[in-house]
């Protein structure tokens, strides 16, 4: 009631500034509620970032990009978080601060707004982790992107975002949150926890969310009370990485936008980890993409060469081929058959051209940055 | 009607006679299309290299490029900005351009992109006084929208020469058309190409005292 | 872009190289009050509890009370593994190195290493390929 209430006070005040929008931010609304997937984006970390908050709870200003006045006006009515003096009494979460090794003055509090996703009972932006999870996956695709650009500038488009996403996809996270740093989450009932006899406040120290449901059993139909739960569920991959992602936005908030802080911080964590960029890689029809980058660097044509072979009667013959652009031998392969040989040697020329990499490279957001190798952008047919 | 131009590579078969049949070198007439497009042949590369009546390369002293080499060179932040000429031309170039036969912007424009998003976040957070309450909003993902990006190109007058192709139908030419979608990596491709050259701060400061600020006009 | 597709992947987790963090999350100590199997124990709970779990500060200590059960150390670790070991009638000092063994340990079960070398790497040499043998050296038909 409350909100409905509001909302009809915001709208007003939009009538004035954009008003044949009107019908166009009902719609966004009504498909808040309906939970339709967000098409536009192929990748996890892209819609992480371009995630719509629920405007309704905030008065907006007339001129939507005067961001001071923003304000949030249901804080005062909804359930608030913990204070910091009562997260420390969670073992949970001091232990997960101590795991983490995050600074003295990253408050305990922060930790556990990190770990409370969207739900009915905080359905206030001020209380979960919607915010701090848009934050954190831009500050995360910077620098993942600004590493991957540097120390692989030949990469296409295509694949560099696929790369990027094996480091902070859903999945990428949700394995570093739940078998690195140890989060849990809150799967026990209000019963359970009843006849646990746990102390209330120990809730507050797991991942809390709503699971979605997508193929429920057989015979059991989905039932909710309530149409804006949908809006808030969340699959636990989902879940977990935006608890990631909210940690690390945290941190930003809290060290004073300090970028050496983050930067170690998402050294150590995320792109200590390991991806094979070169198996990222699925060429179709890698002889024409090869001789159309030949073509454009002024380069020879290629031609495959038989360098020796086992012997084509023997039981399993092997075939070691060379891929040659004029006396420059781009590279060599081996197969059981010709033409596997042939285009196996395709794909390692485009490999080596693809994956080059410069030496002693420096990110754009270090010290004494002095330029870095712009690519011309990929080639096609 | 279509206009041919016949142009023949190499001398033909006249100079074959005499010579051995070894010797020879393999003699072809190439035909090229202009105007309309006819399926199977091949069109006048000197009119694929245009875009909107104006041809590609740096142009007739600099003519091309000397607008946004003027533009970036006016800027006023702590480093001097100074680009290659090739690189201004790279900036100027959309990936649907020639079919992607030139050096093309989709690199810059990605981490241009990506340095944006963070940066404007960031603005957003100082402006709140690192309040939360804006991240997320319309105005907030505004700061990185096409529409706003296309319109930063606009109003600088950067975009008076831009290389790409418009998908009109039927291959109309309309100087007006300027579809956002590609127009605005101009915008975010200056980003880039800062931040792949003098570093992320030199590129915060451009966003913050430039980009922002035209976008609140 | 056409000529290439991307596959997914999701990244490899690679604890130490960069940050490393303990794999044990919990450790559970279960004790009775009153059985003499407990003495040890309840000397380790009085005596040095609270500095040792200092030592740890990433792990979270929960002592629970079991009324007439034999004392059990439980480890839970960060990849849902768990350890238990009984200290049933030991004494404060194996009781405590029997905890350090849960706090230092991954969870996996025990087992004798096959290879000497393990690595998530692929070999630097790769496949062996016809290739590298010499010229001269190599199989004539």
């Amino acid at each position: 009631m409350l909100a409905s209430n509001r909302s009809s006070i915001h709208i007003a005040k939009r009538f004035i500034s954009i008003s044949p929008a009107i019908s166009k931010i009902n719609t966004i609304n009504n498909n808040l509620n309906n939970n339709s997937v967000n098409h536009k984006f192929k990748f996890s970390y892209e819609n992480a970032k371009n995630k719509q908050i629920n405007q309704n709870n905030l008065s907006l200003p007339e001129n939507k990009l005067d961001f001071l006045n923003y304000n949030n006006n249901s804080s005062s009515s909804s359930i608030s978080l913990l204070s910091n003096d009562e997260a420390k009494l969670i073992p949970s979460i001091v232990a997960l601060h101590a795991r983490l090794n995050l600074p003295k003055n990253y408050p305990f509090n922060t930790l556990v707004k990190s770990l409370t996703c969207p739900t009915n009972e905080f359905s206030n932006l001020s209380s979960n982790n919607q915010q701090l999870s848009i934050l954190g996956s831009h500050i995360l695709s910077f620098y993942i992107s600004e590493y991957l650009m540097t120390n692989y500038p030949r990469l296409p488009i295509s694949i560099l975002k696929s790369a990027i996403d094996s480091y902070i996809g859903d999945f990428s996270l949700y394995d570093l949150a739940k078998n690195n740093w140890g989060i849990e989450e809150d799967l026990t009932s209000k019963l359970d926890k009843y006849l646990s006899n746990e102390p209330e406040i120990f809730k507050f120290g797991k991942l809390r969310y709503i699971r979605k449901v997508t193929n429920p059993e057989i015979n059991v139909t989905k039932y909710s009370n309530d149409q804006n739960s949908n809006t808030f569920e969340l699959s636990k991959a989902e879940a977990y990485a935006n608890s990631v992602r909210s940690i690390i936005a945290g941190l930003y908030i809290h060290s004073n936008n300090n970028d050496l802080i983050i930067k170690n911080f998402i050294n150590n964590h995320i792109l200590s980890r390991q991806i094979d960029i070169e198996s990222l890689f699925q060429f179709k029809e890698s002889g024409k993409l090869l001789s159309k980058i030949l073509k454009s660097n002024n380069l020879q044509p290629p031609v495959v060469k038989l360098i020796s072979e086992t012997g084509r009667l023997s039981s399993t013959p092997v075939y070691v081929v060379g891929c040659f652009s004029g006396e420059n031998l781009l590279s060599t392969a081996e197969g059981c058959s010709l033409r596997e040989a042939r285009i196996k040697s395709f794909n390692k020329a485009l490999k080596a051209w693809y994956l080059y990499k410069p030496l002693d490279t420096k990110l754009p957001s270090d010290e004494g940055f002095n330029g870095m190798f712009v690519d011309q952008g990929e080639k096609f047919y | 009607m279509q206009s041919f131009s016949r142009m023949l590579r190499t001398p033909s078969i006249f100079n074959r006679v005499g010579s051995s049949i070894y010797n020879t070198t393999s003699t072809r007439s190439v035909v090229f299309v202009r105007g309309q497009r006819v399926q199977g042949l091949i069109r006048d590369p000197s009119e694929i290299l245009s875009s909107d009546g104006i041809s590609y390369g740096y142009g007739e002293n600099n003519s091309n490029i000397l607008v946004l080499k003027n533009y970036l060179e006016s800027l006023n932040l702590s480093k001097k900005l100074e680009f290659d000429n090739d690189l201004l031309l790279q900036i100027l170039t959309h990936k649907s351009f020639a079919h992607g036969l030139k050096p093309y912007n989709s690199q810059l424009s990605f981490i241009g992109e990506q340095t944006l998003q963070l940066i404007a976040t960031k603005y957003v957070l100082n402006q709140s006084n690192n309040e939360l309450t804006a991240i997320g909003s319309i105005g907030h993902r505004l700061l990185w929208s096409d529409k706003l990006l296309a319109y930063f190109a606009q109003d600088k007058g950067i975009d008076s020469v831009f290389f790409c192709k418009k998908a009109l139908p039927g291959g109309k030419i309309d100087k007006l058309y300027k579809p956002k979608g590609i127009y605005s990596t101009i915008t975010s491709s200056i980003i880039g190409a800062i931040t792949c050259k003098y570093g992320k701060s030199i590129a915060e400061e451009f966003i913050t005292t430039e980009l922002i600020p035209t976008f609140n006009k | 872009m056409v000529g290439v597709s991307a596959i997914q992947q999701v990244s490899k987790a690679r604890n130490g190289l960069g940050a490393f963090i303990l794999p044990c999350k919990r450790v559970t100590i279960s004790y009775c009050n009153f059985g003499g199997s407990s003495a040890g124990v309840r000397d380790f709970l009085r005596l040095r509890l609270g500095k040792f779990a200092q030592q740890y500060p990433s792990v979270e200590f929960h002592i629970l009370e079991k009324p007439g059960k034999h004392p059990v150390l439980f480890g839970n670790y960060s990849n849902d593994l768990t350890k238990q070991i009984c200290v049933r009638k030991w004494n404060i000092d194996v009781v405590e190195n029997k905890l350090k063994l849960l706090l230092n340990a991954s969870g996996k079960k025990l087992s004798k290493p096959k290879h000497t070398v393990v690595s998530q790497n692929k070999s630097v040499r790769g496949i062996w390929s016809p290739f590298y043998v010499q010229p001269e050296h190599r199989f004539k038909i």
